[in-house]
């Protein structure tokens, strides 16, 4: 039924493409709608055997392909597509929502683009929009003001170099740098810019809600591809390995050896025979690694290499110090 | 005459026509129907039929003792002129979302951008968009999952899936009406009620074990109804300690006192500034806001590390300090494994 259905979506689209636009060949309709050769050519069979009673020849549709081209005639009544229905318009409107904090530049452009797309659904469809769009909740927001979005859209695909002040987001520490921006990554619900840092001569990735400001330049820079990793480029992480990144054997509680698989998917995690887990990953950012063995600081049972356990030993003792304090303590800023 | 014939013909029949026809009219004219002997066999096949051009958004209408019409201005795309650079953005959202694994109707949109662009002249932007956006991890289980989640809330249908939340030993049946979905950091969710608990709850979908399937009620017409003024979009706002998973308790009003470079990481959460007020300053500041789930708060709080506080309630502060003290006593000792 729904492969009926599929097929007979497309032939109903296929058809008044074919007829707006005869300058299109075979391989590009083949192209556009993701079908191939074979299949357009048993769509057009089945479509030449279709029409209006009483099925003569002056009232089947017409349809040839040769030489690449596909000629269709006789389905006036299908010279335009169907409605969009509110599924379609759904999916416009969700692209739209996604890509727009970052396409900043065109944000007024597809701001149109919507109003026109909802003014081409009938009253019930918009109706049935406005049910899906009360379903499903994606707050994707760019998190720069759209200016500076604007202004790094540009540097990215300009290949201008910009100059950006950084707020480190957890240690708060404030730089200047420039940058010669690659790629913007959406991962886990946070923006990173992936891009190569002056001061560093190395490939570094921001927080996009830690950067200040951001000015571009009129410095023209080439991307240095070989420098990003592919997994950070297939967008399967956002950490980038370094030359002093050394390997680490944690171990947990078995309460909480879900969470360790959950969070850290794709890194090795061996489960123990009480149902405790090891987990061994490569970092250098210590800091970054306790502030999240902190999420649940009474699991962690094993830390190596020893001056990890030690640095996170002391951690947990400041912080115990500080709620030991029958009122709050003065707080020591780090 | 194979099914997919018999539809075009049928729809070529309705859409040619300027008047209302009748059963015995299509029975006899449209080519498809010939083979079929019995007035019931026949009745059948075309209300198949007539679902399956509905399904595809062809509006057909019964008009009382003269037959089926289909209105030509609701079938027909109106005519829609996109400037050059809308559809230039529109083709390059659309290639962003594409890639998104798990975007619901993103089966949709192809076709639905073809429709779209049907009058305007869309140039194609070949290069590919330098973005690597990503939502969240897909794979063709949770794709499925979601399609079903999908399906059942639109047609209100009830679910059930076996379902092992982070603190739960062994997964449990849940038997669920399944309210919508939305994305927080990384993760589906689905809101529904669920009918085992008799609660309003959440479930995180790559949590779930197995498929989910649809719990059999009533063929046609919905199995239950969404409250009304129930919104995902405000779940998918809030931080996980705002949110309770289950209905219930009222939020508690926290204090916390926070080094200035926590800020701004805070900032959103804040509903009052106590002191010392205004911004700027190297001191710490007491803050108040809200959460209902004490364990998802205390996960959080402390996973930002120093430079931050709680200050009250007294009961979570203690709770703070036994977590800590456990984990001290934990690795204070020589390092052991195993």
């Amino acid at each position: 039924m729904a492969k009926v259905r599929e097929r007979l979506e497309k032939m109903l689209l296929l058809v008044p493409y074919v007829m707006q636009h005869p300058e299109l060949t075979a391989t590009d309709l083949c192209r556009h709608f993701g079908v191939s050769r074979k299949e357009l050519t048993r769509d057009l069979q089945v479509l030449f055997l279709c029409g209006l009673p009483d099925y003569g020849p002056g009232d089947l549709i017409f349809c040839v392909l040769e030489d690449d081209r596909v000629h269709i005639e006789m389905a006036d009544y299908l010279a335009r597509p169907v409605r969009l229905t509110a599924g379609e318009a759904f999916s416009l409107l969700l692209a739209i929502r996604i890509a727009g904090g970052l396409l900043a530049k065109s944000s007024v452009a597809l701001e149109r683009a919507e109003e026109k797309i909802r003014s081409a659904l009938a009253v019930q469809e918009l109706g049935d929009l406005r049910e899906l769009e009360e379903r499903v909740a994606i707050p994707v927001e760019a998190q720069l003001p759209g200016e500076a979005m604007s202004e790094l859209s540009e540097a990215i695909t300009a290949q201008r170099s910009a100059d950006i002040t950084y707020r480190a987001v957890n240690t708060g520490d404030v730089s200047r740098r420039r940058l010669d921006p690659y790629y913007l990554l959406l991962m886990y619900g946070k923006w990173y810019l992936v891009a190569y840092c002056h001061s560093r001569q190395d490939l570094r990735i921001f927080r996009l809600d830690g950067i200040e400001d951001l000015k571009l330049t009129d410095l023209r820079f080439e991307r240095r591809e070989e420098l990003v990793p592919a997994r950070l480029r297939e967008g399967e992480t956002v950490y980038l390995p370094g030359p002093q990144d050394c390997t680490v054997r944690l171990s947990f509680t078995p309460r909480i050896a879900q969470w360790v698989r959950e969070s850290w998917a794709g890194e090795q995690v061996e489960t123990l025979a009480g149902g405790g887990c090891v987990l061994t990953l490569k970092t250098s950012n210590y800091g970054w690694l306790i502030r999240r063995l902190l999420q649940h600081p009474s699991e962690v049972v094993g830390l190596e290499p020893e001056d990890l356990r030690r640095q996170f030993l002391d951690t947990v003792r400041r912080l115990r110090r500080v709620y030991e304090g029958e009122t709050a303590a003065a707080l020591s800023v780090t | 005459m194979r099914k997919i014939e018999r539809l075009i013909n049928l729809l070529a029949f309705l859409l040619d026509s300027r008047r209302p026809r009748s059963l015995d009219e299509i029975r006899s004219r449209v080519l498809g129907y010939e083979g079929i002997d019995s007035e019931e066999a026949f009745r059948r096949a075309f209300e198949r039929d007539k679902d399956e051009l509905r399904e595809l958004g062809v509006p057909i209408e019964y008009h009382e003792e003269e037959g089926y019409f289909i209105p030509k201005d609701a079938y027909y795309l109106p005519a829609l002129a996109f400037e050059p650079e809308e559809a230039l953005a529109l083709s390059l959202a659309a290639r962003i979302a594409e890639t998104q694994p798990l975007l619901p109707a993103r089966n949709r949109l192809h076709s639905a951008l073809l429709k779209i662009l049907f009058d305007t002249e869309a140039p194609s932007p070949e290069e590919k968009p330098p973005l690597v956006v990503r939502l969240g991890e897909g794979t063709e289980e949770l794709e499925r999952r979601l399609e079903v989640l999908d399906e059942a809330v639109g047609a209100r249908k009830v679910v059930k899936f076996s379902y092992r939340g982070i603190s739960d030993a062994e997964p449990h049946e849940r038997t669920v009406e399944p309210y919508g979905r939305f994305y927080r950091q990384g993760h589906w969710y689905l809101a529904g009620r669920c009918r085992t608990r008799g609660r309003l709850r959440l479930f995180r979908v790559d949590r779930i074990r197995g498929d989910v399937e649809p719990v059999a009620g009533r063929p046609k017409g919905r199995d239950y109804e969404i409250p009304p003024g129930f919104s995902v979009a405000e779940y998918a706002r809030k931080e996980l300690w705002e949110l309770s998973e289950e209905e219930g308790p009222l939020p508690v009003k926290v204090k916390l006192r926070v080094a200035p470079h926590l800020l701004p990481a805070l900032r959103p959460f804040i509903s009052t500034v106590e002191r010392p007020e205004g911004e700027g300053g190297a001191e710490a500041r007491e803050v108040i806001l809200e959460a209902t789930n004490r364990d998802f708060f205390l996960q959080w709080l402390l996973g930002l590390g120093e430079g931050v506080e709680l200050v009250e309630p007294a009961e979570w502060r203690r709770e703070a300090l036994s977590l800590l003290s456990a984990a001290e006593e934990a690795v204070g000792g020589a390092a052991a494994y195993g």
